[in-house]
């Protein structure tokens, strides 16, 4: 009975440090999205060099933005054959002509530039909806307005806002779903270790009776069957430990093109030995209140 | 001083386990409690260590409302009051040196007070060579006599016995009663219930007597 409470607090409290490990990374995976999107505004022909730099100058001024970084057509051509230098058959038939200058965006969150998106695809605005964006732009009403006048010169608009939104989607299932599991989990250690100590507690019931008989307090009845659940507890949490300190390395060198793909660090040291310590914590609680719960059950005398 | 006043205690289906008893035992005196069985003598004894309530009525000793006891104030209470059970209630598993030592820890005495406690313990008993033996080692009478020992550990100012020579032959349960005697001669005042008549008769002392939960004589 001592092994199977064992290994369920182990079970509950590895998927308690796997869960808050993926919101952990998920909510960093987000952040690091967020900061890396970029929406990008092409121009058609018409616009020429001095329009566009108008409209970069304008959309300088918002505090929500990071950058608006100008890209003429000649440098959009060196960026395409940068990207494509291996492969001479693509780059050998293209000039600048054939590019779009355009304005490369990248914001403090998503929502600035789902809001710029936003306003870039919407027709004549109304007065709300020139508050509106111009409180979420970061810009005067005036700014909003001239900007607006740029609309005629965009030939597109691209914003891949799919993926981060994917990811935001996939964080809340996890967090609801690792909840649920662990709550689960959580409730099947509290019975297990109930059990357990319970057995233990019924089998010494007459000795607990004489205990109390003669004077003693129910701390000093209670204090051994705690300190062996928390014990149970602890040596599952240690197991979990021992468990991940094996399997996070590897998952680390499996995602690791990911992680140089986002420039990616690992996560600090004190993130990791805050884990470790509520892990052991949640682990040896879990086991004291479920002897808690079988001592106050089975020792009334 | 030991006071029951108007006690009264039912059983669940109504009917009356002690009704309405009132009564006092002065400090340092021997009273027996008599009745045959179902009186009401072990009812008495439980509630003056608080296994239960009374429905009505009140018990002090000394100062102490006992019926007013909170239940974190039941284990300093009952350290100060010894039992001895008729089925002596010794843990099986243990010597008898850690039965003693069990109680002397629970009291807070440190293992070098217990280990000089526990032979003079032995001793006053004449249980002195038996220190190491189980309970199912011990005869009837020893094993009484180590319950006793265990009521004494802390010198308690009040010692109370529910039939402690029920199971014993009569040599064993005048030993017994001779240990109760020398207790009392320390000063600690003893309540024993019992419904050995000649045994009461033969040692001259109070006799509160019990039928069918009342008080007929004290």
């Amino acid at each position: 009975m001592s092994l199977s409470s064992i290994l369920v607090i182990f079970l509950a409290v590895f998927c308690g440090g796997l869960l808050v490990s993926l919101v952990l990374f998920l909510g960093g995976l987000i952040k690091q999205m967020e900061s890396q999107a970029q929406l990008s505004i092409f121009f058609n022909d018409s616009a020429n060099e001095e329009q566009i730099k108008q409209a970069r100058n304008i959309l300088v001024k918002s505090s929500e933005l990071i950058s608006v970084n100008y890209i003429s057509k000649q440098q959009a051509l060196e960026l395409y054959t940068s990207q494509y230098q291996h492969e001479p058959m693509l780059v050998e038939s293209v000039s600048a002509e054939i590019f779009p200058a355009s304005l490369d965006i990248r914001a403090k969150n998503l929502a600035s530039l789902n809001s710029l998106s936003d306003f870039l695809s919407a027709g004549d605005l109304s007065q709300e909806q020139l508050l509106f964006f111009s409180s979420s732009l970061g810009l005067l009403e005036t700014d909003v307005n001239s900007l607006s006048a740029v609309k005629p010169l965009i030939e597109e608009v691209a914003y891949y806002k799919d993926l981060a939104s994917k990811v935001n989607y996939w964080l809340k299932v996890t967090r609801w779903a690792g909840l649920g599991l662990l709550g689960l989990l959580v409730g099947v250690s509290i019975l297990v270790v109930l059990v357990t100590i319970g057995l233990s507690v019924r089998g010494s019931k007459e000795e607990i009776s004489i205990m109390k008989l003669v004077g003693a307090t129910d701390h000093y009845v209670q204090g051994p069957y705690l300190c062996q659940g928390s014990l149970l507890g602890f040596f599952g949490a240690c197991l979990s430990l021992a468990a991940s300190g094996a399997l996070v390395p590897l998952f680390f060198s499996w995602l690791s093109p990911l992680w140089q793909e986002l420039s990616w660090s690992a996560p600090a040291w004190w993130l990791i030995a805050s884990l470790a310590l509520g892990e052991l914590v949640l682990g040896a609680g879990l086991g004291c209140l479920g002897s808690w719960i079988a001592v106050k059950r089975y020792s009334r005398a | 001083m030991l006071v029951f006043d108007q006690v009264t205690k039912k059983y669940p289906n109504g009917g009356f386990n002690l009704d309405n008893i009132s009564f006092t035992v002065t400090p340092g005196e021997f009273v027996f409690v008599t009745g045959h069985s179902g009186a009401g003598k072990t009812t008495l004894l439980r509630l003056l260590i608080r296994d239960f309530l009374p429905n009505h009525g009140e018990i002090f000793f000394g100062d102490t409302n006992i019926t007013g006891l909170k239940r974190r104030q039941l284990p300093s209470w009952r350290r100060q009051v010894g039992v001895v059970f008729q089925n002596y209630c010794l843990l099986p598993l243990k010597t008898a040196y850690e039965n003693l030592a069990l109680v002397l820890r629970v009291g807070g005495k440190t293992e070098k007070e217990i280990s000089l406690i526990i032979p003079s313990l032995l001793e006053t008993v004449g249980l002195a060579n038996r220190q190491n033996a189980f309970p199912q080692e011990l005869s009837g009478g020893e094993q009484q006599r180590l319950a006793i020992a265990r009521a004494i550990s802390y010198n308690p100012p009040l010692l109370i016995a529910d039939e402690p020579a029920g199971n014993l032959d009569k040599d064993s349960a005048w030993q017994v009663f001779g240990l109760f005697d020398l207790v009392n001669q320390w000063g600690t005042t003893v309540l024993v219930a019992t419904h050995d008549e000649v045994l009461v008769k033969k040692t001259k002392k109070r006799e509160i007597r019990l039928n069918n939960g009342r008080l007929v004589d004290s």
